[in-house]
């Protein structure tokens, strides 16, 4: 039943009948679709939802619209003033505190109030207020300083000279206006008319069999459209690399969570009661948690099948291991006889959330044509189409698949996630239908980090050398394989880290258990190789007497070298990241110990990573009056590839990004591009927008050399103009020659480009098994943490953070700031905080009061260092910067913890009893 | 979906007679633990009763007799920033400032936090260690009960259907220091361990006034009853030991994604050394600081 309500928002009345169970969030989006305040968790924890209520920032999820009558509500549309947006908005855009924008509505908001009250207020007060409001994407720094910018009331972009117009500048986001408004429309601020509600019900065992389900209790609910299980869909199977995962569970259930139906009704609480009315009975089965168990002969098999699955490469599968990698360089006997010092250790790794703040869904609906429009936050739209595609047995051209802004994803939104499903119940229903998952599916149902156990013998000179490195991995890729292929082959791959090794052998096992499956997240399998390996290197220097900067540095790899399997490496800038980045911790200066119970110590990491892979294209118009739109299919998801490649294609072009119109992330109007994943973006797309503007550029000096009568060699384009090199008066403005093009000669001018990163002769003869060869450009980082340790309570600090990269080039560099700063903060919360975890193949803690993501107030202040070794094969040199950001963290912390205190932890996250019990042991 | 009836009244008594006819009725304050509840479906309250419009809870005022009045309604920020709160017994400002993030402490309630009687709760311990006594009306007028007394289990208390919490009493206390400290696995989370310790000490350094309760390690907050015996004494570690000892020994803690078991009562020691040192310490500054 409704009751009338009265609310002051934004300054205007609204008279509402409403539910009394109707909070104020849902009332701002659902029925003034004031969109601007998010859910992220709806359970007060996220701050994505916060409104200013009487001036004061509260969880509009967890507040009662009726108990906010006769106050004022200030949302984020509400901040602008005469069409004017505030001075905190304005700082964030300028600042580059905006990745995502998912978290920016209520950031903001928080801020005002801050300032309202505190007009200047110091870092720390400002972290502290801020604390509610978590930002996954920026690791805070950026967010402080410009929060601290809009109390000065004046500050300065910095901009550094160049040789270039638009690249290498701090071009503000191209779309951080829409998010500091609060304008910018995610999945779940659509709204189409007449559209349904889906829900999924998940399995409550970790390994049964499904004998029976029945729906027509659910069905006969008023207000369900739909109900689905397997029966209805054919039986696709799908995935990135083994194609071993259903849409919805068909005979068994491997994991607690996995989907085994779906309703859609009219509303998402009917939808949810249906949900409750579905009986399933399930056999449950012995089921395997850890991976070395499930190794072993006997332990219950997970897919009985897998021998039959459809995979894209050899993987060499048997039992519960769904790939295995072996990568052999040398003699590694040899190399251990040649070593002085031999060490071995053991290490594991915990299972990580992405945990961007938005959580995942989509909207399906069948178009009057027959074909269906997927909107969805993916990573990769035509990725998305792809598996929709291979699951319901749909051709492609059927899909058109695409996506809105995306609240952050870290990996997790690359794959799958409610697409299929929700197109479904679209298709049963005949209307729209909108799934949006709740942060509890998130956890029970997403594709977090691989958990790993990791294996490392080293053997190094006592003059410094390292000679040889043997290395067994076991990556936990839960119910099914999904990334796990890859995450391990490219674990392995990086597992020699930036150093030459004379002697290697890397082994990788990629292991099926009962627990929610795996995927991509930052890093892609190289977080937990390095973990193991930059803790080794502390190891060994310490046995060797040599100071552990020194010791990578003699090691490090220099340009020229090869990578692991023998890819010539042209830019290779580690030297200067090992160097830059200990220099900002004051690395050889006597430390402060500390006093007490609180001990300090710094530590470093050093990594090497990939600019991307696989293909992307690009299509580059010329509109009649000189202005460009520029076609590509990739997905910005907050990092800032929109920006960036519009930077590069306005510098190829002589015009300003203004100038650019972009069209991305839809399957329909975009040209292909694989997905926003493994720092490629800026490299693969990059080129392929380049070379696709140089395309269009060619054409246009064609067209110019024709008119003006001078060959070609000797124009040049350069701020809307083509003009004669040596006689600049002579030329042709470019809304002219654009003109000229559409309507008097030549044609409209079009330009594209297809790239593929293509592998050269590779020598594989040592890789067996499931295993990358040729990257694009090798990327290089190393990262130092200092930290206090409290010896008593066993947590620790981290005091301040440093992390240099070598990038290539900074198309953006307050981007790269951002992505460096943004990886630390993760990768502070992969080795201290974060940690799903498991009873009985159960996530216990799914939700962020028990998982937890740092805040502000936990955050050191990081410094990002930007290290510039241009590869000739990236745009303008420009490499990757996406993932490396967060590998080195945790055991750069690891590291500094072992200087602290004297006692190295072997596994991650890093929790304050484990501190404990480790320093116990040494004492005893 | 049933319907739920709020009701919004404006003085305690209209609250009281609602209640009384619907004691089955779910008071709501701050509503950030209500709201939750009931949008999950884990609670399903037919009628629902809003203090928000009964101005008088929101008070924090003196009375004569020298006793801090604070309504139940008060927000954790206003007891956070309360210039007579930060003077009188800042140990409670302290501990209202330890609590989640700003948003949350925009919303709910001292009294909320009280009557949701979280065993990680921030304020109980505060108010334990205080001496404080909370008023409760309900259909028999007012009556009192220490703050030490009010807690029966997880999540349950001795308040009764038809009954509200009002006030929250600080009894005068002599010049005192006090402490709150929080171990938790970050800074807007949960309590591992939280003690709370008030102490005075005469002129010549000796203890007159001894007030400790600790929360995250049992059903309810624990209290040291054997503190009492540090009055007429010089605070020392062997007897803060002491204490703690005793707490372990009583401390039935769960363990959950914050801590296990064992390290919680671990903790107790550590957080209370931490904490009975700085109020004593405050205590011999004479300076009541939080
Ligand atoms: C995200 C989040 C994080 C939190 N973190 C912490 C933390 O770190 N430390 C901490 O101490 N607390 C924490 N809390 C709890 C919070 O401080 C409050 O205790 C809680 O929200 C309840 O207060 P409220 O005013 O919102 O009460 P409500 O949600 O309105 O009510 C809670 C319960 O108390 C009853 N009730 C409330 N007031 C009265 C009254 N005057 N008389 C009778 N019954 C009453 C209600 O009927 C209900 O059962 C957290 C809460 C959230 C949502
Ligand atoms: S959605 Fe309200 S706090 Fe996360
Ligand atoms: S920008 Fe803050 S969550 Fe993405």
């Amino acid at each position: 039943m409704n009751h009338p309500i009265e609310l002051e928002i934004n300054g205007s009345l609204h008279s509402l009948c409403l539910p009394s169970k109707c909070t104020l969030l849902h009332v701002i989006r659902e029925h003034l679709h004031l969109t601007g305040a998010k859910e992220g968790c709806g359970s007060g924890e996220c701050g994505a939802c916060t409104v200013l209520v009487d001036g004061l920032p509260v969880r509009s999820c967890l507040t009662l619209a009726s108990e906010v009558q006769n106050r004022k509500v200030t949302t984020i549309e509400g901040l602008a003033q005469n069409g004017q947006i505030s001075r905190v908005q304005k700082a964030f855009i300028d600042l580059g505190a905006i990745q995502c924008g998912f978290c920016t509505p209520g950031m903001i908001l928080t801020t005002h109030s801050l300032l309202e009250s505190k007009p200047q207020p110091q870092e720390e007060e400002i972290r502290a207020a801020l604390s509610g409001n978590l930002c996954r994407c920026t690791g805070y720094s950026k967010i402080v300083a410009a929060v601290k910018a809009a109390a000065a009331g004046s500050y300065s972009v910095p901009q550094r000279a160049g040789n270039y117009e638009v690249v290498g500048k701090n071009e503000p986001k191209v779309d951080a206006l829409e998010k500091a408004t609060g304008a910018a429309v995610y999945i779940n601020d659509i709204f189409l008319p007449d559209m349904l509600h889906g829900k999924i019900l998940r399995s409550p065992y970790p390994h049964a069999r499904l004998l029976k389900i029945d729906v027509s209790k659910a069905q006969k609910l008023a207000g369900v459209k739909a109900v689905i299980t397997a029966q209805d869909l054919p039986e696709g199977r799908f995935g990135p690399f083994i194609k071993d995962e259903l849409v919805l569970a068909r005979d068994k259930v491997r994991y607690a969570g996995e989907p085994v139906a779906a309703v859609a009704a009219t509303d998402p609480d009917i939808a949810e009661e249906a949900l409750s009315l579905i009986e399933v009975q399930y056999q449950p089965l012995p089921a395997v948690f850890d991976p070395l168990e499930a190794m072993k002969p006997g332990a219950p098999l997970i897919h009985e099948d897998l021998e039959n699955y459809f995979c894209i490469a050899p993987v060499d599968r048997e039992g519960n291991v769904c790939a295995r990698t072996l990568l052999v360089q040398g003699d590694v006997e040899e190399g251990f006889r040649q070593s002085d010092v031999i060490l071995e250790e053991t290490f594991r790794t915990h299972v990580h959330h992405q945990s961007y703040l938005e959580p995942c869904g989509a909207i399906a609906k069948k178009e009057a044509s027959g074909r269906y429009t997927v909107w969805s936050n993916t990573q990769g739209v035509f990725i998305t189409q792809a598996r929709i595609s291979e699951a319901l047995h749909i051709p492609m051209s059927k899909i058109r698949s695409i996506s809105p802004r995306v609240g952050g994803g870290f990996g997790g939104k690359v794959e799958t996630h409610v697409q299929p499903i929700t197109l479904v119940l679209a298709d049963k229903c005949g209307k729209p239908v909108k799934i949006i998952l709740t942060r509890e599916e998130e956890f029970l149902a997403g594709r977090p980090r691989h958990a790993a156990v990791i294996s490392c013998k080293l053997g190094v000179k006592l003059d410094g050398r390292i000679m040889a490195k043997q290395m067994w991995h076991v990556y936990d890729s839960g119910a099914y394989s999904c990334d796990g292929p890859g995450v391990m082959g490219f674990g392995c791959l990086m597992a020699r880290g930036p150093y030459r090794i004379p002697h290697l052998r890397i082994e990788g096992h990629c292991v099926y258990t009962n627990k929610v499956k795996s995927g991509a997240f930052r890093g892609f399998g190289n977080p937990q190789t390095s973990f193991c390996s930059e803790s080794m290197m502390d190891m060994a220097a310490e046995k060797i007497g040599m100071d552990p900067v020194e010791f990578r540095l003699k090691n490090a790899l220099n340009p020229g070298d090869k990578s692991f399997g023998g890819q010539v490496l042209q830019s290779v800038g580690i030297n200067d990241c090992l160097t830059e980045a200990s220099a900002a911790i004051e690395w050889n200066q006597k430390k402060d110990v500390g006093h007490n119970a609180k001990r300090r110590g710094k530590g470093i990491a050093s990594i090497n990573h990939i600019s991307g892979l696989l293909a992307a294209s690009a299509i580059v118009r010329i509109n009649e009056d000189g202005t460009v739109t520029l076609q590509v299919g990739t997905v910005d998801i907050g990092q800032g590839a929109d920006t960036v490649l519009a930077q590069v294609c306005a510098e190829e072009l002589g015009v300003s990004v203004g100038d650019i119109a972009l069209v991305t992330s839809d399957t329909d109007a975009t040209p292909f591009s694989w997905a926003t994943t493994a720092s490629r973006l800026t490299y693969t797309a990059g080129n392929a927008v380049r070379k696709a503007a140089q395309d269009a550029k060619n054409q246009l000096l064609e067209l110019a050399a024709r008119r003006l009568g001078v060959d070609k060699a000797e124009l040049e384009l350069k701020k809307k103009r083509v003009h004669v090199k040596c006689h600049p008066a002579q030329g042709i403005d470019l809304p002219e020659l654009a003109a000229i093009s559409c309507w008097v000669t030549g044609g409209p001018i079009i330009g594209k480009n297809s790239f593929l990163v293509e592998e050269p002769a590779f020598d594989r003869s040592g890789f067996h098994g499931f295993a990358f060869g040729t990257m694009t450009a090798y990327i290089f980082g190393a990262q130092v943490a200092e930290v206090e340790v409290d010896v008593e309570t066993g947590q620790v600090k981290v005091l301040r953070g440093a992390s240099a990269h070598d990038v290539g080039y900074a198309v953006n560099p307050q981007n790269v700031e951002g992505q460096i700063e943004g990886g630390f903060l993760q990768g502070v919360g992969y080795a201290l905080f974060e940690e799903m975890i498991f009873d009985q193949g159960r996530v216990t803690n799914p939700s962020f009061s028990d998982y937890h993501v740092p805040s502000s107030a936990d955050s050191p202040p990081i410094t990002p260092i930007i290290v510039e070794a241009c590869d000739a094969t990236g745009p303008f040199g420009a490499k990757g910067v996406g993932e490396p950001g967060l590998v080195g963290v945790a055991p750069a912390i690891a590291n500094a913890i072992y200087d602290a205190i004297g006692v190295r932890i072997t596994e991650l996250p890093i929790t304050p009893e484990k501190v404990l019990s480790a320093l116990k042991s040494k004492r005893s | 979906m049933q319907d739920t009836q709020m009701i919004r009244p404006e003085t305690i008594e209209e609250a009281c007679a609602f209640l009384l006819q619907h004691p089955e009725a779910r008071v709501i304050a701050g509503g950030a633990s209500v709201t939750f509840l009931w949008k999950n479906n884990l609670i399903s309250p037919t009628e629902i009763v809003s203090l928000k419009k009964i101005s008088s809870l929101r008070h924090i005022e003196m009375d004569a007799a020298g006793r801090l009045l604070i309504g139940a309604l008060c927000s954790h920020y206003q007891v956070e920033t309360s210039p007579v709160i930060g003077e009188v017994c800042p140990v409670l400002a302290e501990a209202a400032s330890s609590i989640a993030s700003p948003p949350i402490r925009n919303m709910a309630t001292i009294g909320g936090n009280i009557c949701q009687s979280d065993p990680s709760a921030d304020l109980p311990p505060a108010l334990i260690a205080l001496n404080a006594i909370l008023e409760i009306t309900g259909p028999g007028g007012l009556r009192t009960v220490p703050v030490a007394d009010f807690f029966s289990d997880y999540f349950t208390n001795i308040l009764q259907g038809n009954e509200i919490l009002t006030k929250i009493i600080i009894p005068p206390l002599p010049p005192h220091g006090g402490a709150y400290k929080k171990l938790a696995r970050s800074v807007t989370s949960r309590a591992v361990v939280g003690v709370a310790a008030v102490l005075a000490s005469d002129g010549k350094g000796l203890c007159t006034y001894s007030g400790l309760a600790i929360s995250g390690v049992g059903p309810t907050p624990l209290v040291i009853p054997e503190v009492k015996a540090w009055l007429g004494k010089k605070i020392e570690l062997r007897m803060i030991e002491e204490a703690a000892g005793l707490a372990v020994d009583r401390s039935e803690p769960i363990s959950d994604a914050n801590g296990s078991a064992e390290y919680r009562k671990e903790m107790i020691g550590v957080v209370m050394k931490r904490a009975v040192t700085q109020a004593w310490e405050r205590a011999l500054q004479g300076v009541p600081k939080g």
